[in-house]
């Protein structure tokens, strides 16, 4: 009677109409779709990737060819953003910049994300002293600032270049999500359909895989998105202090370094790659925000 | 007092059809009466209630009228209705353990209570109050008044928390209170304690009382008037001697039918399973549980212990569906888990098909599947929400029977199917469409997937409403039929068993005090603990 599809009470309601069946993602998916904040920042995303790949579509120049005799070239002209005070094109900083930039953020957040969702999960899934270890483990770290962490570790590092700062900023920032896997694993681990699944002898490491990971991914996802974020500003950061990326590579750091000796009289060649900056990082936050809302709303179970 | 519903209607305008949650209802409630509103799950009957007390969202819109000693109820400014709520009608909530605010002791409940309704004068002094909340506390049969105004919500059990609700509905004493579902989440013999205190001072203090519940069972031992809900329409209301012995409507015979009753043994047949093979045996089975404490690396096992069963001997026969009742905290689902595997006991023997379960190591382990398998009690957490129930229905053979072509996977899967009744149609949809009843059918089919001689169901249908737990039952009685299972069924609800066991357990904090077939044990009960669980099952006298 109040179960339309059983066989028994088939006979006295109408057959139900067929619909169409979405998993907890393709209902985030559909919410995502209509999400104008979703839009807006892929939008914002996709462009800085045409700019970091094919820069040559913006700007004529490079940044390793500079004329000195165009320090501080006016925006427009030959310039479209102007120069900076070695005389290059502060189109071609950017541009470049976001390939240094985007790579170390995506890198080390996948990089992140991966080592903290094996230890959260195994931490969490077999309890006991394995817990009791990978926990104060990553306690230890949790408490070295991510910054600092990576300033020490740069310093002594002999080749500074996208990857080692990538392993490095891995290295200090997978704390966070790990915590986030384990917890998420612990609710999920007591419910009954793990129970079952051991009963029919599912061996660990599916039950993981097609159990666990699926119904705990959600929320790593959208951390993992405002990692990235995070990461480029880390990174920036550094290249700032002048420990993050060497000077050959260009990075939008480093460029706000620079610009801000003439700050004053040319406010352009340091807001420029700030903006650049702020845009980037916020267009990731608000993609994991998007994210986070579409699988927030998810249709109640129960 | 006189409450007068006529021509109620509630809809939300932006709701998942376009039905609204309550049409065309009609209900009168006369001074000291005791009137009950039946439906399932989704019927509209908290939705009533909640308009009665002015409760519903600002978004619903409600037409008709509630009419309270001729005052119109619908359309009261707040203001007013702060005269009408808590003064004029009392509310018990379903979930004790959710209504009381854990951070304030009982204590803070009642002189909050007190101070809004202005129950004291206040020349009174300060702590008048206290003697006030006292004396309601003993009216409930909670006679350790004083200290019970000083604890904190969670040093109470279930039962006191539901009379500490109890005692604050009637502060003021209203002339009506309104029960919703007010003792589904405690168990069979404090629910009767409970449902006799509120029956009691409603006819002592001459208020009327509106019981809304899904267990008609209830309604026909204690109301002398009864609505029918079903969808939100009103399916049929008169006097209790009309609606339940008389029922005019399909759907009230359809409810009334699949109520469990207590009376099925007396027209069962029952088989002899005293020649039949143990399938499964517990011999002196003893667990604790160190209780853990926190240590400055790892946690460790302290010395105090929680003792959950203690030497529990049970024996299921081939074929046999035996059944193992006891309330929440009696060791039951210890016991389940036991048997499963998934946990330990401290000592004692669990035998499966001859083998000691905790003897077999290995590549042996995973023909244990293939032995036993288990339904749990939520239909809710059983189903990995990220799984269609093809899916579902697929993992036992994906780990298995490795060598079974697609082809013959899908054969099996439809077999399932129709084992329980399900239609090929559900095989793409995730859980969460699927109805509670559905869900349980997928779960069961999960359970018979590998073909284990060997089913528990750790009450398995204890979550399902009426109709649909009737329907389960019907399958799984068809099952046992079809298939020859054995069973462990593992429920607090006696009626069922009636229905569905050949012989029962009953357990007692940890201990087996009774054991027998169900016509034995029902019809003759021996311990006073099996006798006081028969007395508490309602509807006794009605079915």
């Amino acid at each position: 009677m109040s179960e339309p599809n059983v066989k028994q009470s088939s006979g006295r309601k109408p057959a139900a109409k067929p619909r169409k069946s979405y998993s907890s993602f393709g209902q985030a998916w559909l919410r995502l779709r209509v999400s104008p904040l979703f839009w807006i920042s892929v939008v914002i995303i996709a462009f800085l990737l045409v700019l970091a790949i094919f820069p040559s579509l913006f700007t004529s120049h490079t940044p390793d060819r500079c004329d000195l005799g165009d320090s501080r070239a006016p925006a427009g002209g030959e310039y479209l953003l102007g120069a900076d005070l070695q005389g290059c094109d502060i189109m071609a900083n950017i541009a470049y910049g976001a390939r240094a930039s985007l790579t170390v953020g995506v890198v080390s957040s996948l990089g992140a994300t991966a080592v903290g969702v094996i230890i959260g999960i195994v931490a969490a899934y077999f309890g006991g002293w394995v817990d009791a270890l990978l926990s104060r483990i990553s306690d230890v770290f949790f408490a070295i600032p991510l910054i600092l962490g990576a300033i020490v570790a740069m310093q002594v590092t002999e080749h500074r270049n996208v990857w080692t700062l990538s392993a490095i900023l891995i290295f200090f920032g997978w704390t966070n999500t790990a915590r986030i896997a384990r917890s998420a694993t612990l609710e999920v681990r007591t419910k009954e359909y793990i129970a079952a699944a051991r009963l029919l002898h599912v061996h660990n490491g599916r039950i993981l895989l097609t159990h666990i990971l699926p119904n705990i991914i959600a929320p790593i996802i959208v951390v993992a998105t405002i990692g990235i974020g995070g990461l480029i500003a880390a990174e920036a950061s550094l290249s700032y202090l002048s420990i993050g990326l060497p000077p050959n590579i260009p990075s939008w750091g480093k460029a706000i370094a620079d610009g801000q000796k003439v700050l004053r009289v040319n406010p352009g060649i340091m807001l420029w790659p700030a903006l650049a900056l702020t845009l980037t990082v916020l267009a990731f936050i608000s993609l994991g925000e998007a994210i986070r809302n579409a699988f927030g709303s998810r249709k109640d179970s129960r | 007092m006189t409450l007068d519903i006529t021509n109620l209607r509630i809809a939300y305008p932006h709701g998942r059809t376009d039905k609204p949650a309550v049409e065309s209802f009609s209900l009168s409630v006369g001074a000291n009466e005791r009137v009950a509103i039946v439906g399932e799950s989704g019927s509209g009957k908290s939705t009533v209630a909640n308009a009665i007390m002015g409760l519903l969202p600002g978004k619903a819109s409600v037409t008709g009228s509630i009419k309270l000693d001729g005052t119109e109820l619908i359309g009261l400014p707040t203001r007013e209705w702060y005269k009408v709520r808590g003064a004029q009608i009392g509310y018990v909530p379903q979930d004790p353990m959710l209504s009381l605010n854990e951070v304030w002791t009982i204590g803070y409940h009642f002189r909050e209570t007190i101070a809004t309704h202005r129950l004291v004068p206040h020349e009174d002094g300060r702590d008048a109050w206290r003697k006030l909340a006292a004396d309601r506390l003993r009216e409930v049969g909670l006679n350790d008044a004083e200290r019970v105004l000083k604890q904190y919500p969670h040093q109470l059990s279930g039962g006191m928390r539901q009379r500490v609700l109890i005692a604050l509905a009637l502060l003021a004493r209203p002339k009506l209170i309104i029960a919703d579902e007010p003792t589904s989440a405690l168990d069979v013999v404090v629910q009767k304690q409970i449902l006799d205190l509120l029956e009691d001072l409603t006819d002592r203090l001459g208020s009327s009382l509106i019981l809304i519940t899904h267990d008609l069972g209830l309604v026909a031992d204690r109301c002398t008037r009864v609505s029918v809900l079903y969808r939100g329409d009103q399916v049929e209301t008169g006097s209790i001697d009309e609606v339940i012995r008389a029922p005019k409507q399909a759907y009230t015979k359809h409810l009334l039918e699949a109520v469990p009753k207590l009376s099925a043994i007396r027209s069962r047949a029952f088989n002899d399973f005293k020649d039949a093979e143990k399938v499964l045996e517990i011999r002196h089975l003893y667990k604790e549980y160190p209780l853990k404490r926190s240590g400055w690396f790892f946690n460790r096992h302290g010395a105090s212990i929680l003792q959950a069963s203690d030497d529990v001997n049970l024996t299921v026969r081939s074929g046999e569906c035996r059944a193992l009742v006891g309330e929440s905290g009696s060791g039951k689902s210890t016991i389940a888990k036991i048997v499963m595997g998934l946990e330990k006991p401290t000592r004692g023997d669990v035998i499966i098909q001859g083998r000691n379960r905790w003897d077999i190591r290995g590549q042996e382990l995973d023909e244990q599947a293939h032995h036993i398998q288990i339904v749990f009690q939520d239909p809710y957490a059983s189903l990995d929400p990220q799984f269609t129930v093809q899916r579902t229905l697929l993992e036992p053979f994906a780990v298995h029977h490795r060598q079974w072509s697609a082809d013959e996977r899908y054969e099996r899967i439809l077999h399932l199917l129709e084992l329980v009744g399900l239609d090929e149609d559900l095989l793409g949809r995730y859980p969460d469409e699927l109805s509670g009843g559905q869900r349980q059918r997928v779960a069961i089919a999960r359970a018979l997937a590998l073909e284990p001689e060997i089913l528990v169901l750790d009450e398995a249908v204890s979550a399902l409403d009426v109709i649909v737990r009737a329907q389960i039952l019907e399958t799984l009685r068809d099952l046992r039929e079809r298939l020859g299972l054995s069973m462990l069924f593992i429920t607090h609800d006696l009626a069922v068993v009636a229905e569905i066991a050949d012989s029962v357990s009953v357990i007692n904090h940890g201990r087996i005090v009774e054991s027998g077939a169900v016509s034995d044990v029902f019809l003759n009960p021996q311990d006073d603990y099996t006798k006081e669980l028969l007395a508490a099952v309602p509807g006794r006298a009605a079915f």
